[in-house]
Parts: structure tokens; C-alpha cells; sequence
């Protein structure tokens, strides 16, 4: 289609073709990213939510159902995810301050928080499975299995963003890139407060 | 970055550039394709309709079943595979850098793959012919229990394969329209302020948002009925205690925005079309954004026009039939401020302005039998009849093709270089013109006689045999309309490299993208950024030499 | 245009077409008027010699006063048709009437059941008389009918009475119409269902009492032996 060949241009310093020049860093594009990411979470679960709400509405024998999940296990997670919140925050902090073995200290906690998180949530599972009750068992477990389901995938893809910042950590190669621990932390939090919004709405909603 | 280097391979500069005109042109390219494919099932459509059970030309008999499927497959790709690359991801591409001085979108490789999600999903959809069962036929709606279940259709990869299409085309344009919207937060050119960026971008990034915030709540539905399909879930089944009503709504707050998702961006450079051939700044600018404001905060609240007779509580159809008729308050204005930048103008009659007249002329009436639909007494009798299939082609026809054509006819030199024949450019225009109308104009009478859509064969009907002629004129009209598009695609073929070289800025224009060489360089600008230095649309302020002032003089 | 409107037999298919005849005539006019100036416009303007355009950004006081004054006569005939259209609409969809006879409206792909109460007067018992594909009603009566789907959505749409609904699977939705003219009307499934979409139409025969009463005691007979 273009026939025209691209001509090595020089940028002046700061200026390539992404150039930014109305942020003091490149902080403001990845962190508007990242709001505009979250944003988009936010309307994707607001749909989730609000469907489930609208037929938890219709249907008030659904809270049957809720009852048979696992309390405690959905306790503990809430739990678990808010502590690792805490060590997120912790490992932010310690970026801005230069403590880089508390980084990586802080990092490995909160990615061992979240794998332990999933843990739980596979136990859950299999005890859901044992009972009888699938995704196909009925319009509760459909949304039960769907919710948490998502809920657990961006868990997961939280869980890969810390681990390439740990690996950096590690080889000693966060330092260009320190500005994505924050905004990592910022995701992190936003799939907390899904979950503060799953766990009434599913367990306790009697 | 690779691109500086001066030996690019054709995969990094053809295949997986990270140059926002290549992937603007890629998108082009694509909406061109599926076009083809779109325009070929509307024959098929037009085809049955007029001459029932009477085997096609090119293709053979359409029986049922493939007449089901092939509406489906039209309204799937026309929306989302031509009207969505072509009107939004194009444009915005190619136009949002460099008409806010800009090198590049803020997030190049999301830029990339945004666009390769926009292709899986259109391989995916076209993947859907040949798997088991055959491509999905519930309707571009797609409305469950018959798209959720094989049990009911008959299809089930075909199902899966177009929501998975779809979900792939809602990541493309999510993803992209992020960063539209990121682009012109952080990447407008020294003076860029907001109260100087132009329509074109302006436009473009209200139906960004508007996309966005209409469709999350969908792309949960999708994953619902995704499920509901391949792990039998029961979310649309109401024998499973779900609820088939709960998609309609998921649709359509989605779907009623999204239409005017495809509506802005033809707007919005119909205003910059007409700013540059009037020669007049555009008429209340401020007032037009602030309308465009109000239609997307109402556009919000109306999506159960689609849905008064749907079983849905008779008591809400009042309020939501309010707010829909409300909507052409916004729409009056914005037209208001249209008429009111032709008057006194010193029109230069010239091909882009002339294809943004014939937007103007086309959309007014499917805006207006909009009215006919959203009254919900009247919509008793219209609903799921040719009259809104009229009303609905008269509004996305005229957006998308006669808007995009005025994009594409105005900037094709900045894009390539080289110039447009213009004899060929107005037959494209009166021809189009003409069989537009010929093929959509009787179906507003068709659909006023009561002849209902989706029908495979119509000649089961007695009561409609009255309008078979109708139905053959429209058929014939549709034919030539689809054939006419061959001269456009012969006209940017020859002209890309055949055509006379075309100089910067052809037609005095204030917008930076007039500074940048045809076709722009990589980075768009020399060495130096524009330095942005007045408002877009100063053309014939008094005591000047000239008619126009261009936006940043220092290039 | 809406001279191809089929004939009304309802009492309140009038009302629905007044409705299209009140928004025909007011975008007409608006089509009129707006088409015309556009027209007008852009051949008065065309560039001329010597002629600038005029510069105006819109944004004086006098401008924006007649942009207000277009957007309240906009204002004022939306609030009228919405007005009236509400009173329309309730009258058909919202309040049921004191009817004469119930019908249960069965749809399943791809064809229409009817179901009138037999003897006992009720619906959903052993003497129910059922139609296929007809559906027959007295003229000059109200009919209350209760729409429910066995599969799929479809819809109920009868365009000589003006009236349309959409059938839910597993669910009831009421409605009503009346009848002013004896005769064969149409009925057709105005919602993609399936394959059989296509095909799955059936028939409103409107009779006079005794007609219908006959027809009724036929069926009874041919479908319960006439056994009390
Ligand atoms: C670009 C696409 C586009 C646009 C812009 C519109 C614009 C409008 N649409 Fe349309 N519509 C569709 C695309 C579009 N529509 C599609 C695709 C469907 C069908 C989907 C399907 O079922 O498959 C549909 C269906 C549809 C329905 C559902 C019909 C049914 O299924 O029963 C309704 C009902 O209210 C409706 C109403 C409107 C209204 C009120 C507007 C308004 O926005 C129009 C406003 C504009 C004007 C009114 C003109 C300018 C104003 C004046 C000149 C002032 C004078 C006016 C007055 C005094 C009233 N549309
Ligand atoms: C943008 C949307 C769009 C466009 C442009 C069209 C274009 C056309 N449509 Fe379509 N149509 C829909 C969206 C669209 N349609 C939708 C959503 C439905 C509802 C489906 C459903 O019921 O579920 C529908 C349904 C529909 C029906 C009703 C089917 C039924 O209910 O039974 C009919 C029947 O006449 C029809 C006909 C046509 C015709 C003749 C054209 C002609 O205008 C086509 C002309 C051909 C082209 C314009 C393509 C070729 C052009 C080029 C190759 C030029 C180069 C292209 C680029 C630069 C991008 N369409
Ligand atoms: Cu039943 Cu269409
Ligand atoms: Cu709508």
C-alpha cells in the first residue's frame, strides 16, 4: 500500500515518536493506562454484578444455594487478599524509598499471598464439585462459577505482573521501570475491591 | 524501537508496524474486505427477498436456514467488521496524531494489537461457515434462547465462533479507543489546547467513550452466553432458571449507544469537511460538543426503545419512549449549527463536501422515522417490520459510507500521496446516491404495509404479494448499488499509483495534518513539533490576506 | 405512504394510526423544511467572485437566542407526541378491560396453539378446546389473551388489530384486543425463531357470535366426543 520508505528522522532528547512532553515523566501515560484499564473493569463487572443482582432479585430462593458455599474459605480469602493488599502498599513504598531487599521481600509476600488465594479458591471448588453443583447446575452456580471464575483470572494476570517486577527486583534491573510497581499496586487493589463486592453479594446475601 | 532503522522488512513495516497511519491502513484495508463479503450477503438478502426460492446468481438457492444465517452474518459484519474499522479505528488512527501534532498514539503496541484482534475476529467470523452446524442464525441480536442453546438452532461451534468474534472486536476497539483517549490526554503538541482540537478528534473520541462505557456490561453478557453454549450453564434459559431478558437488556444498552458510536465520527468530520469548503469557522462549536455531550448521556437511557414489546413492564415504555424522542433536541441543534455554517459561506463545491451533503440529506430521514420507532404507541405496529430496516439503513448507510466516503475522498492525497480522479469520485457519488435511495426508500412503504423482517420467503405471505414489485425494484437498485462501489475501488487502486502527486494541503486548510508531507513520514513531523498557535476553523477573519490561517506556522 | 397501511378492525387500531399520521405529518414537515434549506443553502452559497464568507463563530448572544428558541419548539412537540403516545400506549398495553372470553396463546416452533376453556369455563384443565393455527375470536368482544412460549422467543403480532407482543418462553404475558369486523385476518411470528421462522403464520378469523359459538361446539365435540 505505502510505497513512501520511512526516512531516519532525529528526534530531539525526550521527543521520539512517542514522545512525551506534556508529563514530567512516563509515568502519566502508564498510569492514565492504567486508571483507563481500570475503568474498563469496572463497567465490564458492573454488568456482572448488576445482572446477577437484577435476577438474585427474581429469584429469592437462590439464597438456598448461597448457603451451601464455603463460608469459611471465603472468609479467609477476603482475608488473605486484604493482607496482601497491605504488603503491596509496603512494597510501593519501599520502591520510592530505594530499599530494594525490602522490595523484593514485600513483592515475594504479596505473590505468595495471591497464589495461596487461588489455592483456596481451588479448594472451594472442588468441594462445589463434590456436592454436585457445576457451572451447568442452575442459574445460582452459573453465576457463581462465572464471577469468581473472571474474579480468579485477573488474580492470576495480577500474579504475572508481580512476578516479571520480582524478577527484575531480583536481577537488579527495576530501577528504569520502578513507576510500574505503583501503577501493578493500583490493579492490585482494584481486584480487591471486586472481590469486597463478590463476597457479600454471594455469601452473605441470604 | 525498531523504527529508525533505516532497512525495515516488510513484515515490520507492512505486517506488524507500530506506525499509526500503517495500522490505520491495515484497518482500511480490512473494513474493504469484509465490505466485499457484507455487501455480497446483502445481494444474497435482497435476492431472496425479491425473487423467493429462485437460486442466486454466484451463489445457488438461499433456503432458510442460510437466509437465517446470511442476515446474521450481514448485520455482524457491516456493524463490527466494516462500520467499526472503517469509521472508528481508521480514522482514528490515521487522524487523532496528526491533527493534534502528535508522532505517534500513546501506546504503539496496543495500537498493533488492536488491530490483529479486530482480524482473529473477523477470521473467526468467517471461519464460522465451515465448522458443523453452520455459522449462527438467531439475528445480529443474537437474542437467547435460540443462540444459546444447539438445542433450539442447530448450531453450536457457529454459535461459540461468533461470540467469541465479537469479544475479540469489543477488546480491539475497548483497547483502542483507550488509547485515543490516552493520546489526546498526553500527546496534544505545544498549544494544543482543548478548546483548538478539532472536530474530527473530537467526535472520534465521544464515540471512543461512548463504546467503552456501553460495552463492559456486554462483553459479561458474551462470556454468559458463551457458557451458556459450550458448558450449558443457564443464564439466557429460562428451563435452567435464567433469563432471556436479562441479554435484550445487556444488548441493547450496549447496541443503542454503539449506533451512535458509528454515527459521531461521520459527524465529526462532516464538520471539518465543511469548515474548510464553507470557508467559514463551523458555527458554535462549544454548542455542538455540549449537544454531543447530552446525546451520549441520553443515549444511556434509552436502550429499551428496542425492547417496549419484549415483555418488558408496559409501565416503563413511557419514560424510555420520553427520553428517545428527547434525543432529536441534541441532533436538531447540532444540524441547527450545520445549516447555520453553510449560511453565508463561500461554498467551494468540491467532492469531499459533496459526499457530506449527501450524509446530511440521507441521514435526516433515517433520523426522523427514529422518531416514528421511539414513540412506543407507534412502535406497536413498526416494530420488527421493513420500516426499521429502512430507518435503520437510512441512518448507518448514510454514516458509514457516505460520511467515510467524505473522510476518505478529503484526506486520500494525505494519505497516499497521490490524488483521486475526480470524474470517477462524483459518478461514485450520483450513483450511490441514487440506488441508496432506490433500494431503502419503498421499504419504509413495504414496512408501513406491514411486511415483517427475518422472513426467508415472502411469497408464503399472500398479503405481501402486493409489494413483490417493490420488493424487485429494491432488489435491482441494491444490485447496482453494490456494483457502483466498484468505481471507488477502481478509482483508490489506479490513483494510489497512478494518480497526479498531490501537493501538502490541496484545499487551504487551518488542521495540522495539512503540515505534514502526503503521505507524512514516520513521526509524522521533521525534527520540530508543531507549535500550535491558533484556533482550527479561522477561515475569512476580516482584514486578513488570505481565507484561512493554519493552526502552527512553524513548519 | 401510509396509505398502505392494512385495514384497522381494532378499537384501538385508529388510535395507533392516528399516532403514525400525527408523526408522519410532523417529520414531513421538518423533512420539508430541512431538505429544502440544505438545498437552498448550498446553491445561494456557492462561491462567487469577490464574494468572502461571512466570519461567524456563533457565539453572540443574538445567535444563541434563536438556537434556544428552536430547541423549545423542538422541546414542545416532543413533550406533545410523547404525550399523546403515552395515551395510546396505556390504553393498549397497559389497562386490560373487563374482557368476554380468555384465549391462552401457545407458541412453540414453529407454529401457534390456541386454547379456549371448555365447559367449565376455566383455562388449563382437561376440557380446554384447542385450535391449531387458527384463531378464532367473536366480532364486537373483548379478548383477553394469555401469550406463553414452549421454546424460543417469538411474537404475536396481528397487524390488522395493530397489536404485537413478544412471547417469552416459560413465562405469561396478558394482552387484549377487540374486533369490529368479521373476516380472515393474518397472524405472523415477528421474531427470528429458527429455521421455521419463515413459515410460522397462522390465521385470525373473526366471526359473528353464533358462527363462533358453532365452531366451538365442533371442536369440543371433535376433541372431547361431546362427553359433558
Ligand atoms: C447510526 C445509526 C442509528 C442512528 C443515528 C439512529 C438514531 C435513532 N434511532 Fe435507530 N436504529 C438503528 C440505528 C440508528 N438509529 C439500528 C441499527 C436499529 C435496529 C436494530 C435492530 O433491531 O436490528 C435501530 C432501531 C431503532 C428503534 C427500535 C425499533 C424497533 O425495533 O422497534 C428505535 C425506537 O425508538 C430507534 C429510534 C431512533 C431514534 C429516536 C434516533 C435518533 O437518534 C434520531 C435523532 C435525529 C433526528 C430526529 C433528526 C434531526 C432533528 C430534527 C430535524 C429536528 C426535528 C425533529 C423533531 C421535531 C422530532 N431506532
Ligand atoms: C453498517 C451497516 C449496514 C450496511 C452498510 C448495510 C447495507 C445493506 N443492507 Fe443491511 N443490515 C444491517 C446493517 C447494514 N446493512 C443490519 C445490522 C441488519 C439487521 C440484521 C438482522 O436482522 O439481524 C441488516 C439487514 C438487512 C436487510 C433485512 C434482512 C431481513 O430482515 O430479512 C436487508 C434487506 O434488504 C439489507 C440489505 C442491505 C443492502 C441492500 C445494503 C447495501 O447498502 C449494501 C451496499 C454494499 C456495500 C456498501 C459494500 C460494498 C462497498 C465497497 C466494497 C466499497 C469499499 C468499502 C469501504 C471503503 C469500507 N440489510
Ligand atoms: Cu416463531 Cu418466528
Ligand atoms: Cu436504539
Amino acid at each position: 500500500m505505502d510505497t513512501s520508505h520511512s526516512e531516519a528522522v532525529v528526534y530531539p532528547p525526550g521527543e521520539g515518536p512517542t514522545g512525551h512532553y506534556s508529563g514530567p515523566s512516563d509515568l502519566t501515560t502508564g498510569r492514565l493506562g492504567v486508571w483507563a484499564l481500570i475503568a474498563s473493569e469496572i463497567v465490564l463487572f458492573a454488568g456482572l454484578l448488576g445482572s446477577f443482582i437484577l435476577m438474585r432479585m427474581i429469584h429469592p430462593e437462590w439464597a438456598e444455594k448461597a448457603r451451601e458455599l464455603n463460608l469459611y474459605a471465603g472468609t479467609l480469602n477476603s482475608l488473605v487478599l486484604l493482607i496482601s493488599n497491605f504488603f503491596m502498599m509496603k512494597a510501593s513504598s519501599a520502591v520510592a524509598d530505594h530499599r530494594e531487599d525490602d522490595v523484593k521481600k514485600f513483592l515475594s509476600l504479596t505473590i505468595l499471598l495471591g497464589f495461596f488465594f487461588l489455592l483456596v479458591k481451588a479448594y472451594e471448588y472442588s468441594g462445589e464439585f463434590k456436592h454436585g453443583n457445576f457451572p451447568s447446575s442452575g442459574g445460582f452456580w452459573s453465576f457463581y462459577f462465572l464471577m469468581t471464575g473472571i474474579h480468579a483470572t485477573h488474580i492470576l494476570g495480577g500474579l504475572v505482573a508481580l512476578g516479571i517486577l520480582l524478577n527484575r527486583a531480583f536481577h537488579g534491573t527495576l530501577e528504569s521501570t520502578k513507576g510500574r510497581v505503583a501503577l501493578t499496586g493500583l490493579y492490585w487493589s482494584f481486584v480487591e475491591v471486586v472481590w469486597i463486592f463478590l463476597f457479600p453479594l454471594l455469601y452473605l446475601l441470604a | 524501537m525498531s523504527h529508525d532503522s533505516h532497512k525495515q522488512s516488510f513484515i515490520s513495516h507492512y505486517i506488524f508496524s507500530t506506525d499509526h497511519k500503517m495500522i490505520a491502513k491495515q484497518f482500511l484495508l480490512l473494513s474493504i474486505i469484509m465490505a466485499c463479503l457484507g455487501g455480497f450477503m446483502a445481494y444474497l438478502i435482497r435476492w431472496e427477498v425479491a425473487f423467493p426460492n429462485v437460486p442466486a446468481p454466484f451463489f445457488g438457492l438461499v433456503s432458510p436456514d442460510k437466509f437465517n444465517a446470511i442476515i446474521t452474518l450481514h448485520g455482524t459484519i457491516m456493524i463490527f467488521f466494516v462500520g467499526m474499522p472503517f469509521l472508528a479505528a481508521f480514522p482514528s488512527n490515521f487522524f487523532i496524531p496528526l491533527m493534534i501534532g502528535a508522532r505517534d498514539m500513546a501506546f504503539p503496541k496496543l495500537n498493533l494489537a488492536s488491530f490483529w484482534l479486530t482480524f482473529t475476529g473477523a477470521v473467526l467470523l468467517v471461519a464460522s461457515f465451515f465448522v458443523p452446524g453452520g455459522p449462527v442464525a438467531g439475528g445480529w441480536v443474537g437474542y437467547p434462547p435460540l443462540s444459546a442453546s444447539s438445542e433450539f438452532a442447530g448450531v453450536k461451534w457457529g454459535a461459540a465462533l461468533w461470540i467469541l468474534s465479537l469479544a475479540m472486536a469489543f477488546f480491539s476497539s475497548s483497547v483502542g479507543g483507550l488509547n485515543y483517549l490516552v493520546t489526546v490526554i498526553s500527546l496534544r503538541a505545544p498549544g494544543m489546547t482543548y478548546s483548538r482540537v478539532p472536530m474530527t478528534v473530537w467526535f472520534l473520541l465521544g464515540s471512543a467513550v461512548t463504546f467503552f462505557f456501553s460495552v463492559g456490561p456486554l462483553i459479561a453478557g458474551a462470556f454468559m452466553l458463551l457458557m451458556d453454549n459450550m458448558f450449558g450453564t443457564g443464564f439466557f434459559l429460562p428451563a435452567k432458571g435464567g433469563e432471556p431478558m436479562l441479554w435484550e437488556h445487556l444488548f441493547w444498552f450496549f447496541g443503542h449507544p454503539e449506533v451512535y458510536v458509528l454515527f459521531f465520527p461521520a459527524l465529526g468530520m462532516g464538520l471539518d469537511i465543511m469548515a474548510t469548503f464553507t470557508r467559514k469557522p463551523i458555527f458554535g462549536y462549544k454548542l455542538i460538543l455540549g449537544s454531543t455531550v447530552g446525546a451520549i448521556t441520553l443515549s444511556f437511557i434509552v436502550w429499551a426503545h428496542h425492547m417496549f414489546l419484549s415483555g418488558l413492564n408496559p409501565v416503563l415504555a413511557t419514560p424510555f419512549s420520553i427520553t428517545t424522542i428527547l434525543i432529536s433536541i441534541p441532533f436538531a441543534i447540532i444540524i441547527f449549527c450545520m445549516f447555520a455554517s453553510l449560511r453565508h459561506g463561500a461554498i467551494r463545491m468540491e467532492l469531499p463536501f459533496l459526499w457530506m451533503v449527501g450524509f446530511l440529506a440521507t441521514f435526516l430521514v433515517g433520523g426522523l422515522t427514529g422518531i416514528f420507532l421511539g414513540s412506543a404507541s407507534a412502535d406497536i405496529y413498526l416494530h420488527g417490520t421493513y420500516f426499521v430496516v429502512a430507518h435503520f439503513h437510512y441512518t448507518l448507510f448514510p454514516s458509514v459510507f457516505f460520511g467515510g466516503f467524505s473522510g476518505v475522498y478529503y484526506w486520500f492525497s494525505k494519505m497516499y500521496g497521490r490524488e483521486l480522479n475526480k470524474k470517477l469520485g462524483l459518478l461514485h457519488l450520483v450513483l450511490t446516491f441514487i440506488f441508496f435511495n432506490g433500494t431503502f426508500w419503498p421499504l419504509f412503504r413495504v414496512g408501513i404495509g406491514g411486511m415483517i423482517r427475518r422472513i426467508a420467503d415472502p411469497s408464503f405471505y399472500p398479503q405481501y404479494q402486493q409489494f413483490a414489485n417493490w420488493n424487485i425494484f429494491c432488489t435491482i437498485s441494491a444490485i447496482a448499488l453494490i456494483a457502483s462501489q466498484a468505481i471507488f475501488l477502481w478509482n483508490i487502486v489506479w490513483s494510489m499509483t497512478h494518480g497526479p502527486k498531490a501537493v501538502k494541503n490541496p484545499y487551504d486548510s487551518n488542521t495540522l495534518e495539512w503540515l505534514a508531507d502526503s503521505p507524512p513520514p514516520h513521526g509524522n513531523w521533521g525534527a520540530k513539533l508543531p507549535i500550535v498557535t491558533g484556533d482550527p476553523y479561522e477561515y475569512s477573519k476580516p482584514g486578513e490576506a488570505k481565507d484561512w490561517r493554519s493552526q502552527a506556522q512553524n513548519l | 405512504m401510509l396509505d398502505a397501511l392494512p385495514k384497522a378492525i381494532s378499537s384501538f387500531a385508529p388510535t395507533i394510526d392516528d399516532m403514525l399520521y400525527l408523526i408522519y405529518y410532523v417529520t414531513g414537515f421538518f423533512f420539508i423544511l430541512m431538505e429544502g434549506y440544505l438545498f437552498y443553502l448550498i446553491i445561494r452559497y456557492r462561491q462567487k467572485k469577490g464574494v468572502a464568507a461571512k466570519y461567524e463563530k456563533g457565539d453572540t448572544w443574538v445567535q444563541i437566542q434563536w438556537i434556544i428558541a428552536f430547541s423549545v419548539i423542538i422541546l414542545c412537540i416532543d413533550l406533545f407526541l410523547d404525550f399523546r403516545g403515552a395515551k395510546t400506549w396505556a390504553a393498549v398495553k397497559e389497562e386490560v378491560p373487563a374482557t368476554d372470553l380468555t384465549i391462552k396463546v401457545q407458541a412453540k416452533q414453529f407454529d401457534w396453539t390456541f386454547f379456549y376453556p371448555g365447559k367449565d369455563g376455566k383455562l388449563g384443565t382437561e376440557d380446554d378446546i384447542s385450535s391449531y393455527r387458527e384463531l378464532h375470536v367473536p366480532v364486537n368482544k373483548k379478548v383477553h389473551i394469555i401469550m406463553t412460549s414452549l421454546d424460543v422467543i417469538h411474537d404475536f403480532f396481528l397487524p390488522e388489530v395493530r397489536l404485537k407482543q413478544d412471547v417469552m418462553p416459560q413465562r405469561e404475558i396478558n394482552g387484549w384486543f377487540d374486533t369490529n369486523e368479521a373476516g380472515t385476518f393474518h397472524l405472523v411470528c415477528d421474531e427470528i425463531c429458527g429455521v421455521g421462522h419463515t413459515r410460522m403464520t397462522g390465521v385470525l378469523q373473526v366471526d359473528d357470535d353464533k358462527t363462533f359459538e358453532d365452531w366451538l361446539e365442533a371442536k369440543d365435540k371433535e376433541q372431547h366426543g361431546g362427553v359433558q
